[in-house]
């Protein structure tokens, strides 16, 4: 809020016209000098950040916020009075859009005005690149209407945000992946995301795929200005933009098969539906001068899209057959413990949560000793204290104990879903295990969980996105892996389902379809697609009927067996415990009771507390 | 006090109309979307102002903090005037005028952004002697590549401490932290190094 | 140019400039003054300039003129009135206890501290239209109904959170200046979540009421939701000075003085993890007289700092309670799209080649990137 001031203008003038120099050369404007830094800021921020959506203080504008608002405030504080500016809407000069903000503009900024794209110095569009050849001398500005390309995936913006800072693009992919099951073809059709300088995913625009050839590694200097939404980003020239489509995908633009102007008789250009079932031009200052002879027909076939034409023998229902042999990402190959490495590939060392004041000074009078996990000094609930334990490549440990124990907060913390109150974990893949990953920051800690440290959740919606496929669903982490390859994500998969005995026949439909003892195997699957060496499970037949449970523990039982995944179970069912693990910890009221080798715990328990789960096991 | 700033008139305070600020931010642009083509900034401001506070005092606002690295404060307090930034310390400001020698291996820290705000990163501008694109004469030379520059671009740039690249590569973790960088000379001649571009030391 | 197709150009919009203006300046009927409007629509005018979030009578009304009485498009004209005016200073924090207060109302307590004061409403004033030719006559007994004078002390009546406070029923969110960052200016900077209280504050007292008010009763009969119904603590609309720091002083100085409703929504705090012994309060505040968005504001402020974390409040707060924003975007939908039509029929058309079959109901693709 602001209230504007109502008395005579005291020292601030002074300021201002110091700064302004008392001049009246600039005509008067729609957006004051202030605003205008402050948007000059953010577009160079964005032209040194290329992709990356740069927040400004979006001001009002006389046209609607989504009528260019964005655009316009862009072009305001680029342009000079020695600009030649040229505004189009849908490639047109002439429509009504583009007229107004024209003359918005060249009246305010007192700058030239042209409808020749080959005079403008600073083009505003919405929706089209210009057909004609765009130079070191010129800039297109942008109006953008949605600046987000994961709004579509995600509806969160905090999380777009969170995906943006870490390149976490794999939902994005995953969209692509399904699109392909559901369609055949990628039916995105404009602002298609493009990848920004190797680094950012963007948003173009949204132009038509057409034009989006256009942004890679072009002369001119590209700015978007978003005003509703309040971003402003760029393609600088010479910058590498690639339409987001798996390596054995081809883009694909628009197409019209034996489409032509009916006005200019071009054939390589966008063109729009006109009445009576004819096409024209979009590009009004193109296809006028194109009728005129005025144009390099040959120097703009060369520029258009055609090597990205729609080609049905290039897509995915086609190559199929042809792409066994493709080579498989390397992704997934992990590091292998050094000769003078550790012997364990996950090493837990005091782990400790306390929920509630106090940390440490919490502990005392607490623990199974004194029959309470709540702190008498301050009340705070201490779930776990003083937790370690190791797991070697090809091993698994139990982790046991009734609800309350601790044992799933053990395990949260472990992965990073909780912060630990004390304690250091450390794996053998990351750094050789010197670095204590509990210290990473939360980026470096999700990246683990792509191909070092995997977990199955009790709750399968917990691992999986119910909406979509078994197959998207593990696309998703081999996508985060690094996959690229359609084809190749789809043998994976069935590899995977076929060994966790998911039919084939349900890799495209929606995990939410499935039955729990289902969705577990899909998400098991998921666990191991990158071949992960620590593996964590978080009671993963709890909630199955028995015999369901009995069949994904003999898979989990087979599995554990074949790999050499170091794993850690946790379960409240010493049945569980028994059929998967070697070696087992037996925590109550957050803290280790006992351990030992799990068939002598199970056979000859010490502990009463160990005696009663193993009865529970035995009825 | 600086050359160009000898020129001025005494008693009269420096100018910068919208116009000039315009085309102030436009060479800016310009430069940091082609790193290794100079540019030039306006020349009329030149005579009261020193080249390198023209982007800083085309760009600050009363919420930018704004940093001069000088001997003295005497254009400090210009920019303060003229644009009600606040003045900070190296470390804190988003805009920042180099107008003293750096002294070699001078560790200066500055803003470099972060990955979840890289808007954040301070924008740098540095008085050089000389700038020189594409140089024939022999001696050392960046070869810059990356975003702006079509496959590679020859940039010398004199008057910088040893080791400077280096200390370039070593600020902020990794795109998209950095700095952006602007070189300019007495003359407003104008180079950008945005965060973006690699810089290959050589010689020729 | 050669082809016609939907285009316009200059001559039809300055022929749709001269019909709005015809129609709107020229009526046969006398002129709406500036202070007629201020005078006759005042709520009109607050409203206009709590959404364009610039204190201004006479430029709103003037706007609600031009916009023939549409709040929305009169707050978007003073909205983008400002856009042109420089920034000259930054006011000092408001203090709320200095308002002369025109209306005061406690529901919460029979008397609270200092006097319950209707003032200026209809609340109790049957909903009759009334269909004068011109102004009615002057009761005879005006006199009688002359409201008595107030004293200073009852224009500047004690808060009721103060009474609640002292009797320690308050959860205390004061922690001294240490926890009181600078407040986040929406018109200056973005603000997305996470973003401070101070940000989804500012941004609701610049929303649309309707929108306000809306996200709040979806609460109480949507699908979805944390917030609920609270007890009104304190309704006021009155007079606040604004100040400035004087530039040669160095003084604060009172420029102006504005008018704004302010409300305190009392929260019965029944959560796990929240102080079941206390109440809690939500904050409302907005230009001019407009009680129905100070109350949403307060109900909102609450359920954002009780459930903030939690869900999407704080993004339904801050990115779609704009009555410029949706509006702006909605009416973008009249806009040529037919680039990007032209680009979805070749999609629609890709997918039925590529499943090689003319089945109408294939399984629909998930929602992708969806735009506009």
């Amino acid at each position: 809020m602001a209230a504007r001031l109502s008395e005579p203008r005291t020292g601030s003038t002074r300021v201002l016209s110091l700064l302004d120099d008392g001049r009246t050369d600039a005509p008067p404007g729609i957006l004051d000098e202030g605003a205008k830094r402050e948007i000059r800021r953010a577009t160079l921020t964005a032209v040194c950040v290329p992709g990356y959506q740069v927040p400004f203080g979006s001001r009002e504008m006389p046209v609607a916020r989504g009528w260019g608002s964005g655009g316009l405030q862009v072009t305001l504080g680029v342009v000079g009075s020695g600009d030649v500016l040229k505004v189009i809407d849908q490639g047109d000069d002439g429509g009504v859009n583009a007229t107004n903000l024209r003359r918005m503009i060249s009246s305010t900024m007192g700058c030239a005005a042209t409808t020749d794209t080959r005079e403008a110095t600073v083009v505003q569009t919405r929706h089209r690149v210009p057909e004609e050849a765009l130079g070191a001398e010129q800039i297109v500005v942008y109006q953008v209407p949605v600046p987000e390309p994961l709004r579509g995936v995600e509806k969160s913006v905090a999380e777009c945000a969170r995906m943006h800072a870490e390149q976490d693009y794999s939902a994005m992919w995953v969209s692509l992946y399904e699109d392909l099951v559901r369609n055949g073809v990628i039916t995105k059709s404009t602002g298609y995301p493009v990848l920004v300088g190797g680094r950012y995913v963007m948003a173009t625009s949204p132009v038509p795929r057409w034009d989006v050839p256009r942004l890679h590694m072009s002369e001119h200097l590209n700015l978007y200005g978003a005003g509703r939404e309040k971003r402003i980003y760029a393609i600088p020239p010479h910058t590498a933009v690639e339409p987001l489509t798996f390596d054995d995908v081809p883009f694909e633009v628009e197409h019209i098969p034996d489409g032509t102007c009916a006005y200019c008789g071009s054939d390589d250009t966008f063109l729009v539906e006109a009445s009576g079932g004819q096409y024209v031009c979009s590009d009004s200052d193109w296809c006028g001068r194109a009728a005129d002879g005025d144009v390099d027909r040959a120097a703009h076939r060369e520029r258009v899209p055609l090597a990205w034409l729609p080609d049905p023998r290039r897509r995915v229902a086609a190559t199929a057959r042809d792409t066994a042999e493709a080579p498989r990402p390397a992704a997934g190959v992990r590091p292998t413990a050094a000769a003078d490495g550790p012997e364990w590939a996950l090493r837990v060392d005091g782990i400790g949560k306390v929920h509630g004041p106090g940390g440490a000074a919490a502990v005392p009078g607490t623990g199974p000793e004194h029959a309470t996990a709540i702190s008498p000094a301050t009340g705070a609930v201490v779930a776990a204290w003083d937790v370690s334990f190791d797991v070697a490549p090809g091993e698994a440990l139990g982790l046991i104990g009734e609800s309350g124990s601790g044992k799933s907060t053990v395990l949260r913390c472990v992965i990073g879903d909780e912060t630990a109150t004390a304690g250091s974990v450390r794996l053998s893949g990351v750094d050789g295990g010197r670095t204590d990953v509990l210290a990473l920051d939360p980026s470096a800690r999700r990246g683990l969980r792509v191909d070092t440290m995997a977990v199955v959740y009790q709750d399968p919606a917990a691992g999986l996105d119910l909406n979509v496929t078994a197959g998207g669903n593990i696309a998703e982490r081999l996508t985060a892996a690094g996959w690229r390859g359609y084809h190749a994500i789809r043998r994976r998969v069935a590899e995977l389902l076929d060994r966790v005995e998911v039919p084939l026949s349900r890799m495209d439909d929606a995990v939410g379809t499935f039955s729990g003892g289902m969705r577990q195997r899909v998400q098991i699957a998921k666990a191991l697609a990158t071949e992960p060496p620590v593996l964590l499970l978080d009671e993963p037949t709890t909630g199955l009927d028995a015999s369901v449970a009995a069949g994904v523990l003999d898979l989990l039982r087979g599995l554990l067996i074949e790999r050499n995944v170091a794993a850690v179970v946790v379960s409240h069912d010493f049945a569980v415990i028994e059929a998967l693990t070697e070696r087992s910890v037996v925590m109550q009221l957050g803290r280790v009771i006992e351990s030992g080798l799990t068939d002598q715990l199970f056979r000859d328990p010490h502990h009463p507390y160990t005696q009663r789960l193993v009865a529970a096991a035995r009825r | 006090m600086s050359p160009e700033a000898a020129a001025r008139r005494p008693g009269q305070a420096p100018t910068l109309s919208p116009a000039e600020v315009q085309l102030v931010f436009r060479a800016v642009l310009e430069a940091l979307a082609r790193p290794g083509t100079p540019r030039q900034l306006p020349e009329r401001p030149l005579a009261e102002l020193p080249s390198a506070l023209l982007p800083v005092l085309a760009l600050s606002d009363l919420a930018t903090p704004t940093c001069v690295l000088e001997n003295g404060d005497r254009w400090a307090r210009t920019v303060r005037t003229m644009t009600s930034a606040p003045m900070t310390g190296p470390a804190d400001a988003r805009l920042v005028a180099v107008l003293r020698q750096l002294a070699d291996g001078e560790p200066v820290a500055f803003r470099t952004g972060s990955a979840a705000a890289p808007q954040d990163a301070a924008l740098v501008c540095v008085r050089v002697p000389e700038i020189e694109a594409e140089p024939a004469g022999p001696g050392p030379v960046w070869r810059l590549e990356g975003p702006g520059v079509p496959g590679s671009r020859l940039l010398r740039v004199a008057g910088l401490p040893d080791g400077f690249v280096s200390w370039r590569d070593r600020l902020g973790s990794g795109f998209p932290t950095g700095i952006d960088l602007l070189f300019v000379t007495a003359r407003g001649r104008l180079a950008g190094l945005p965060r973006t571009t690699r810089v290959g030391e050589e010689v020729i | 140019m050669g082809y016609s197709g939907v285009r316009g150009g200059m001559s039809a919009i300055l022929a749709a400039e001269g019909l709005v203006r015809r129609a709107r300046d020229h009526a046969a009927t006398p002129w709406a003054s500036t202070e007629q409007i201020l005078l006759r629509f005042r709520l009109a005018v607050d409203r206009i300039m709590g959404e364009a979030g610039l204190y201004d009578e006479a430029i709103a009304a003037d706007a609600f003129r031009q916009a023939e009485g549409d709040v929305l498009e009169a707050a978007h004209l003073v909205r983008a009135h400002r856009s042109t005016l420089p920034r000259l200073a930054v006011s000092e924090p408001v203090e709320p206890a200095e308002m002369v207060v025109l209306r005061r109302i406690v529901s919460a307590h029979r008397t609270p501290g200092g006097p319950q004061l209707l003032g200026r409403t209809t609340d109790y004033t049957g909903r009759l239209l009334e269909r004068p030719d011109g102004p009615p006559p002057a009761a005879d007994d005006a006199g009688a109904q002359v409201p008595p004078e107030r004293t200073c002390e009852q224009r500047h009546p004690g808060r009721f959170s103060d009474l609640l406070r002292e009797l320690d029923l308050l959860v205390e969110h004061r922690h001294g200046t240490a926890a009181d960052p600078e407040p986040v200016d929406v018109a200056r900077e973005p603000a997305r979540p996470p973003a401070p209280r101070s940000a989804v504050l500012a941004s609701m007292a610049r929303a649309e009421t309707g929108a306000l008010v809306g996200l709040w009763y979806r609460s109480i009969l949507g699908p979805d939701g944390a917030v609920h119904e609270v007890t009104l603590g304190e309704l006021r609309h009155g007079r606040l000075p604004l100040r400035v720091i004087h530039p040669h002083t160095g003084n604060p100085v009172v420029v102006g003085v504005f008018r704004a409703t302010e409300a305190e929504a009392i929260e019965d705090l029944d959560g796990a993890d929240e102080d079941r012994t206390r109440f809690d309060i939500g904050y409302g505040m907005c230009f001019g007289h407009n009680e129905r968005k100070a109350i949403a504001m307060a109900n909102l402020d609450i359920a954002h700092r009780r459930f903030g974390d939690e869900g999407s409040l704080e993004q339904l707060l801050l990115l779609t309670t704009d009555g410029l924003d949706s509006g702006g975007f909605l009416e973008h939908l009249k806009l040529p799209h037919y680039v990007t039509f032209r680009s979805m029929m070749d999609r629609k058309l890709a997918g039925r080649e590529a499943r090689g079959t003319d089945d109408p109901n294939p399984r629909l693709p998930e929602p992708f990137g969806k735009e506009c």
